[in-house]
């Protein structure tokens, strides 16, 4: 059994009415890259952040290593490091001058600092703006200033919120490899994103998180097989579709379950292809135009929306 | 210990850091000061004539650290203003995620936010040791002292004022009140006893740890001039400044480590 990194128990967090997280329970082992994905307002920010020591839960507890994030913040701070969504700095910060301060912070020597902060810099193309405000700075490379403190401070624990949410895809594939090298170099990850192909690419394991509960867990394939049906017919309509017309599909396709949400019909099914003809007749008796039809193995997105997408029971209302 | 001073010297440097931020509001606080000292004061101290127990008061000279006392206490006050930006920027966020323990981060920021701030002055304490031709060292070294316990104390609160209210807003209005509050009810502008006849007037000055440090820097610019007029004995004036700096201190210590979380509410 591997070693616990992070373990959650019953965390709930509250601002004011809004529950941002509510119940979570969630081992994160010592090791791994773990991705934590989730649509926005999921309440995966908050978590990171709780973890982090900025927040403080409303109820629960969670460990990093061993130590309680409320009792004993010093000893968690010491072993995490985190970039943050939004990039922090001040407007009339320059990337160079802040760098070196957290690097120095973290436990560089000013010497050490300097020499650090410039190797990760220009490995990530920063170098060239080291000196300008950070007003000045473009989104992406505001973003990779963020980045860039996880990179030079190296932390036991290294949580990284949306790393490339901003990024071209050139950089974000050198993000990607810097992270598992830090990963191979004896860091934990967490990475929490609402990009599949990112958690998918990147992951040991992913966690689901939806409305501040985690829906699933496991690896990216264990994932996609909890997916029940093996198949989704993916039918694009134009217009209404009634609800009988639904039940019909459903009895008829015998599905594991049925979505319906912008004019897309997702049938969760075995034998995918034998039964999309089936679906086409009746949705034909039924006067509903098709636009495009389509069946598909499940993709992590597949799995993002089984667990997180509008549920047919409240497209119907 | 050794590790802890490490790091609340980087946490200070936070602070000093931003110094060059506020150039043009410098510029303006100085000009304005200029004006105070060779016009207002010249003008006013024409005007004003107070006669206490030691005789008659050389009215400019006492405006004029009045006028300086002021100007270091709306500087170290806008530190507030500083913290609810960052609060609102994630900046504090940022800081409380970082390997630094609670107790070290907001003495670094209580003392770098009073530094800063006293450093800001210097130009104001300046043209103050020249108008008064100051020229012995030790109160030159005291008034230095007593500037920046000021500066700190300020600080301190205006820091833990902002953390609490988390809000730029409500920081503003009690920001404000605070400001003309407590420049108006302390001896900055009056000497005690020159407002006894107003009762409330002088037992607010006589509480007022602003009054103290104004007459404080007065008694150690000149030790003589100002006997008569001040609001205590050196000494208890003193100890008060320098418990003032303490409680402000440990105030936003203890809240810190106690209450402070991350997060900005609107
Ligand atoms: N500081 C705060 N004050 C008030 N509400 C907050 C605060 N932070 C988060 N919330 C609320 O908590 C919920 C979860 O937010 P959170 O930022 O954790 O989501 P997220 O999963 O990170 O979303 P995203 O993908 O958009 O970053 C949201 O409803 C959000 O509005
Ligand atoms: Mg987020």
């Amino acid at each position: 059994m591997s070693r616990v990194a992070v373990r959650i128990r019953d965390f709930v967090k509250k601002f004011g009415n809004v529950v941002a997280v509510n119940g979570l329970n969630l081992d994160v082992f010592d090791g791994e890259i773990f991705g934590f994905l989730g649509p926005n307002g999921s309440g995966k920010s908050t978590t990171l952040l709780t973890i982090a020591t900025v927040y403080k839960p409303t109820r629960g507890d969670i460990e990093v290593y061993g130590f309680s994030v409320t009792r004993n913040g010093d000893a968690v701070r010491k072993l995490i490091g985190i970039a943050f969504q939004e990039p922090k700095a001040l407007w009339v910060d320059k990337p160079y001058e802040l760098l070196v301060w957290h690097a120095m912070v973290v436990g560089y020597s000013l010497i050490d600092s300097r020499r650090v902060v410039r190797d990760v810099m220009e490995e990530l193309g920063l170098w060239e703006h080291r000196n300008k405000l950070f007003s000045e700075l473009s989104g992406g490379t505001r973003k990779k200033v963020e980045i860039a403190k996880l990179f030079i401070q190296k932390p036991k624990l290294a949580i990284f919120d949306e790393p490339t949410a901003q990024l071209d895809v050139t950089t974000k594939h050198l993000v990607w490899s810097k992270i598992r090298d830090m990963n191979r170099e004896g860091s934990t990850i967490i990475v929490a994103t609402n990009d599949t192909f990112e958690a998918e690419r990147l992951s040991d394991r992913v966690g689901i998180i939806y409305r501040g509960t985690l829906k699933a867990l496991g690896s990216p394939s264990e994932l996609k097989d909890m997916i029940p049906g093996g198949d989704i017919i993916e039918i694009r309509v134009e217009g209404f579709i009634s609800g009988n017309a639904l039940r019909k599909i459903e009895d008829a396709l015998e599905t594991k379950r049925l979505d319906l949400s912008n004019g897309t019909l997702k049938a969760y099914v075995n034998r995918g292809e034998e039964k999309v003809a089936l679906a086409l007749e009746i949705l034909m008796r039924e006067n509903v135009k098709v636009r495009s039809v389509a069946v598909k193995e499940p993709s992590l997105d597949e799995v993002f929306f089984y667990f997180t997408g509008a549920k047919l029971e409240e497209v119907r209302g | 210990m050794k590790e802890d001073i490490r790091v609340l010297i980087l946490v200070m440097l936070w602070d000093i850091r931003k110094l060059g931020r506020y150039k043009f509001f410098l510029a303006m606080r100085f000009t304005w000061f200029l004006v105070q000292v060779l016009v207002f004061g010249l003008l006013v101290s024409a005007m004003v004539s107070i006669r206490g127990p030691g005789g008659l008061l050389d009215y400019y000279k006492f405006y004029i650290i009045g006028a300086y006392t002021a100007v270091l206490f709306s500087i170290s006050i806008m530190k507030g203003y500083d913290i609810a930006e960052e609060i609102e920027d994630g900046l504090i966020d940022y800081q409380l995620s970082l390997p630094i323990k609670r107790r070290v981060l907001a003495l670094g920021r209580a003392l770098g936010g009073g530094l800063a701030s006293f450093t800001y002055s210097t130009p104001m304490l300046a043209v103050t040791i020249l108008a008064l031709k100051v020229q012995n060292p030790i109160a030159l070294l005291a008034m230095t002292l007593v500037s920046l316990l000021l500066a700190v104390s300020v600080s301190g609160l205006a820091v833990s004022i902002a953390l609490i209210l988390k809000s730029g807003d409500r920081l503003d209005i009690l920001m404000g009140v605070s400001d003309a509050l407590l420049i108006r009810l302390s001896t900055i502008f009056y000497p005690a006893v020159a407002m006894a006849a107003v009762s409330l007037y002088y037992y607010a000055a006589k509480v007022n740890p602003i009054s103290y440090a104004a007459d404080m820097l007065r008694y150690v610019a000149e030790p003589g001039e100002f006997s008569g007029f001040l609001v205590a004995d050196p000494l208890i004036m003193f100890s008060l400044i320098a418990g003032f700096a303490a409680t402000s201190t440990i105030a936003s210590i203890v809240l810190l480590e106690r209450k402070i979380e991350g997060g900005y509410s609107r």
